[in-house]
């Protein structure tokens, strides 16, 4: 029997309280209702076991409209759920929530507690998160699809399934197509130049002045005047609106006739003064849209003295038309004088389309007038499409980062900044690390980590990580690596290792390419102590395996079987050669076990294993082949085919 | 109509938390019968229990996962004034059938005079480090110098809040080399839902999109949208079905719901800190050789209602 002389816990409350009750399902929660209160306090006694001071925490709950609750009961069995009756005479039936703690986990789980017991989740494949439109779940399932990391820049665009990132990386693969085939210079040594780097608009350098030329139309009696320079001409390139004699704008109207892009082509066909051939293309296309036959029969009336009602009438079905490009046409043709307004800031135009019309019609001080706006534009909304502005280098990054902000994709900012950006600045740019980092971190938590590393290779092509693993001599822990590369940097490096047992600097895995001019090192060229021995040839290592090591047993057909074992598949033409294998570098080797450090030259090594489980090493009981999961695999081991 | 799927999480207790190791493939949850869960999941995506023991001698508040490249390891607090770091050992060899993992108690940080409500390990670019907060208010940070050894932990700093600290979280997206940036704390939307406190909320991976629990029984999502607000796409039912998205004009003036999230200037997408109730927000910044760790800032709520 416990006697208190002072109460457990005291709890002081503000007004004078009318009931309170222990909740019978829940340990420790007591209820307490105070006088004139529409809330019922609940008050979670912690007691700990040691003698220390109870804490309790507190929460209010209003079980319904009402303002004054006069009672309340608690249910006996129903987990905490009580009955409140108010000043009015309304009877409440109230659950009380318990906490609900929630999580979402990387795998694209969410998981909330229901109640004191039972946990709920929803996953990826419940059509509830798919509703949500999570983009980490589409980045997973590109990043999954080698997004990103194809050798052709425009194929990642399929795998996006999205066409305006779609028409990204298609921009970004003509453009390196043209770079490298040289049709545009090399500009500020970038591998995607921009529109603005081609006419120096952030390097202040100013452009040179572009001549104006009074153009004909082919069909017409008028004349257009058109700019020309030689930067207009690049730009024009990147647009895909450069013409010669290689791609006359015959080929380019055919291409956009196949692709059914008829109102686009005719618009093109207009703009390189061609009306005949848009109102043709035109005609092509009414068979899919009947429209387009109309609207041709109303360019055919277009003449250099068209009639004002010809105008009048043209400016008023154009307010009818959707089309972008049939609205373009209509607003190139009644144009007043050199105002192009209507066409330059018609936001559904591709935005190649505009700045190609730009180069074409626009004189110098309104180009770049131009050219500001439409980045500022694209800046704004953030629209990938603005690369082709702003080209791959520091510039773009502000429009990488709105894009980033809008769409939370930071898979595709990241894989753009590592294809496409000079090395240089993605090393350096904090923001860019930062981006490529948290892709990285997210391939890592989602375990694709081959795509993780294919990013890093990406990511280091030009400056390869140092190497992780080095031979180094067992007496004096000089590196061999360095020697056994070839000395290719004439680093000192010793060769060796003494006593009878491997050792690696870093024992994961022989990170170790043998030179093409072999060297025979079978002692530390440092401190002249020996290379441990072979534990199968008992030659020093260093020297090359010998092709002794192939066992000649039995007929020929059996080598065959041992070897096949042991090379897999590239076997079948080592057999044919005779049992007399000749070296390769794998052969030569350090190989050893993990466990007793025994080892040897890989081939040597191989062969034993192919017939004895135990170290080869005498008094050595260690079961090196049952500790090798390769070994059950079996072809895992497929060393380069020796000619 | 949607039904979620159910875990009987079979605790005695109130579960405290849930959460989800780096993978998104293991699970630990807590609760008040002082016990720890570890559930695992088979290749169906079903989860099972791996693992269950008495961890404290009060209620489990939190429990949280080290990266990987630390081992198996979480980290738990607890009522009873300490926190725990626990190791798995691997399944214990007696019962092969039905694999059950051992979880080795590697250190018992017991410096808290009161009730540890929250424990959180820092992110793996800085070490092993680990953070607690009590609820008189103190952040303690420890660090393990031999990422080998997990029973030394040395308490690096002890930062004291003006309130009673409820929960607290790293900031990833600070890294060492970013020098005297600022951290920038503003409410980036305020979601008024949710008509009475909020318990918990959390991020998805890229910090697209926040769910949040609230008194009201249910789990709503939130996403951002490019003008930097938030928007709720889904309701669900604490029972797991989908509630219908009621009005936007429900104006709730006792409303406590609010997010805080920050951001800094660089615009992370894996967004830095998650907030909910008050949380004073613990951010390293790197200086040339040691680690400071400075209060840059301290989100309060008008009305705070605190879990523990």
């Amino acid at each position: 029997m416990r006697s208190f002389d002072k109460p457990l816990l005291g709890l002081a409350q503000k007004k004078h309280i009318i009931k309170i009750n222990w909740c019978p399902t829940r340990h420790n929660l007591l209820g307490s209702l105070q006088r004139d209160s529409s809330a019922i306090h609940l008050h979670d006694v912690q007691q700990s076991v040691d003698e220390g001071e109870a804490t309790v925490l507190e929460r209010s709950v209003r079980p319904g409209p009402s303002n004054q609750l006069t009672s309340f009961s608690w249910h006996p069995k129903d987990e905490s759920r009580l009955l409140t009756i108010s000043i009015a005479g309304m009877l409440t039936d109230y659950c009380v929530v318990e906490r609900m703690t929630l999580n979402w986990s990387p795998s694209f789980h969410i998981v909330w507690t229901h109640g004191r017991k039972t946990l709920k989740t929803i996953s990826s494949k419940d059509k509830i998160y798919q509703d949500i439109e999570d983009i980490s779940l589409k980045m997973f399932r590109r990043a999954k699809l080698y997004y990103g990391l194809l050798p052709d820049l425009g194929q990642n665009g399929n795998l996006a399934e999205d066409e305006s990132l779609k028409a990204v990386w298609k921009m970004l693969s003509y453009c390196r197509k043209l770079v490298d085939d040289g049709t545009i210079p090399n500009i500020a040594d970038l591998k995607h130049p921009g529109i603005r780097t081609v006419f120096g608009l952030d390097r202040n350098t100013y452009m040179s002045k572009s001549e104006c030329i009074k153009t004909q139309w082919t069909d017409v009696k008028s004349s257009v005047k058109v700019y020309t320079s030689l930067e207009r001409d690049v730009a024009l390139q990147l647009c895909g609106w450069k013409l010669d004699s290689e791609t006359p704008l015959e080929t380019v109207l055919e291409k956009l006739e196949v692709e059914e892009e008829y109102a686009r082509a005719a618009a093109l066909a207009t703009f390189y003064l061609h009306l005949t051939r848009a109102i043709q293309l035109l005609n092509h296309g009414a068979g899919s849209n009947p429209r387009l036959s109309i609207v041709s029969m109303a360019l055919a009336g277009y003449s250099a003295q068209s009639s004002g009602l010809w105008r009048q009438a043209c400016m008023e079905s154009k307010q009818q038309l959707t089309d972008p490009y049939l609205k373009a046409i209509f607003a190139f043709l009644t144009a007043d004088g050199d105002n192009y307004d209507s066409i330059l800031y018609e936001k559904c135009l591709n935005i190649e389309d505009r700045i190609g019309f730009a180069c074409r019609f626009l004189s110098d001080s309104r180009l770049i007038e131009f050219l500001t706006k439409l980045t500022a534009e694209y800046m704004e909304e953030g629209k990938l499409n603005g690369l082709l502005l702003t080209g791959s280098c520091k510039e773009a990054l502000p429009l990488l980062q709105k894009h980033l902000d809008n769409t939370g994709d930071v898979q595709t900012v990241s894989l753009i900044v590592v294809r496409s950006f000079p090395v240089s600045l993605v090393h350096e740019d904090v923001i860019l690390q930062d981006w490529v980092n948290s892709y990285r971190n997210l391939l890592d938590s989602w375990r694709l980590w081959v795509h993780r590393a294919k990013l890093d290779i990406l990511l280091n092509a030009s400056k390869p990580p140092p190497q992780q693993v080095f031979v180094s001599c067992n007496f004096c822990k000089k590196s061999i690596s360095a020697y056994l590369q070839g000395m290719k940097k004439g680093a000192t490096g010793g060769v060796g290792g003494g006593g009878n047992k491997f050792n690696m600097s870093t024992a994961a895995a022989a990170k170790y390419s043998t030179s093409p001019n072999k060297h025979k090192i079978t002692s530390c060229p440092h401190c002249r102590k020996p290379q441990p021995r072979c534990a199968v040839c008992l030659v020093n290592m260093g020297t090359s395996a010998s092709h002794t090591c192939i066992p000649e047993t039995g007929a020929p057909g059996d080598t065959s079987d041992s070897l096949n074992l042991l090379y897999g598949r590239h076997s079948a033409a080592r057999s044919r050669a005779g049992a007399l294998v000749h070296l390769n570098e794998f052969g030569a080797w350090y190989t050893w076990c993990q466990i007793c450090r025994h080892g040897g030259h890989a081939a040597h090594i191989l062969a034993w294993f192919n017939e004895h489980a135990e170290c080869p090493v005498s008094t050595c009981t260690c079961q090196c082949l049952a500790l090798d999961a390769a070994n059950q695999i079996g072809s895992i081991i497929s060393p380069p085919i020796s000619s | 109509m949607y039904e979620a799927h159910s875990i009987n999480a079979e605790h005695k207790d109130l579960i405290h938390d849930v959460a989800y190791d780096y993978y998104g493939l293991r699970m630990a949850t807590c609760s008040s019968d002082q016990n720890i869960k570890v559930w695992d999941q088979d290749e169906n995506g079903k989860w099972y229990l791996s693992a269950n023991w008495k961890a404290h001698s009060g209620s489990v508040w939190k429990v949280t996962w080290a990266h990987p490249e630390f081992g198996q390891v979480i980290a738990t607090c607890s009522f009873d004034r300490t926190a725990v770091v626990w190791e798995e050992v691997g399944p214990s060899p007696v019962q092969a059938e039905k694999t059950v993992h051992q979880w080795i108690r590697r250190t018992n940080l017991v410096d808290s005079r009161t009730s540890v409500t929250d424990v959180k390990f820092g992110p793996k670019s800085l070490g092993l480090v680990l953070a607690t907060c009590s609820a008189d208010g103190l952040v303690r940070i420890y660090e393990a110098p031999d990422v080998m050894n997990l029973s030394q932990w040395n308490l690096q700093h002890e930062v004291a809040c003006p309130t009673l600290a409820s929960c607290l979280t790293w900031n990833h997206s600070f890294s060492r080399d970013v020098m005297g940036c600022r951290f920038d704390i503003e409410i980036i939307g305020n979601l008024e839902e949710h008509s009475t406190t909020v318990w918990r909320v959390s991020w998805n991976v890229t910090g697209t999109i926040i769910a949040s629990s609230g008194d009201d029984g249910c789990v709503r999502l939130w996403k951002s949208h490019h003008t930097n607000g938030f928007r709720c796409i889904s309701v669900l039912k604490a029972d797991g079905t989908q509630a219908k998205l009621p009005g936007a004009s429900e104006p709730q003036p006792s409303s406590v719901g609010g997010s805080v999230g920050s951001r800094n200037q660089t615009g992370m997408t894996t967004s830095g800190g998650a907030t909910s109730q008050q949380q004073p927000l613990v951010n390293p910044i790197g200086q040339s050789l040691a680690i400071k760790f400075m209060k840059l800032g301290a989100i309060t709520n008008a009305d705070q209602v605190p879990w523990h």
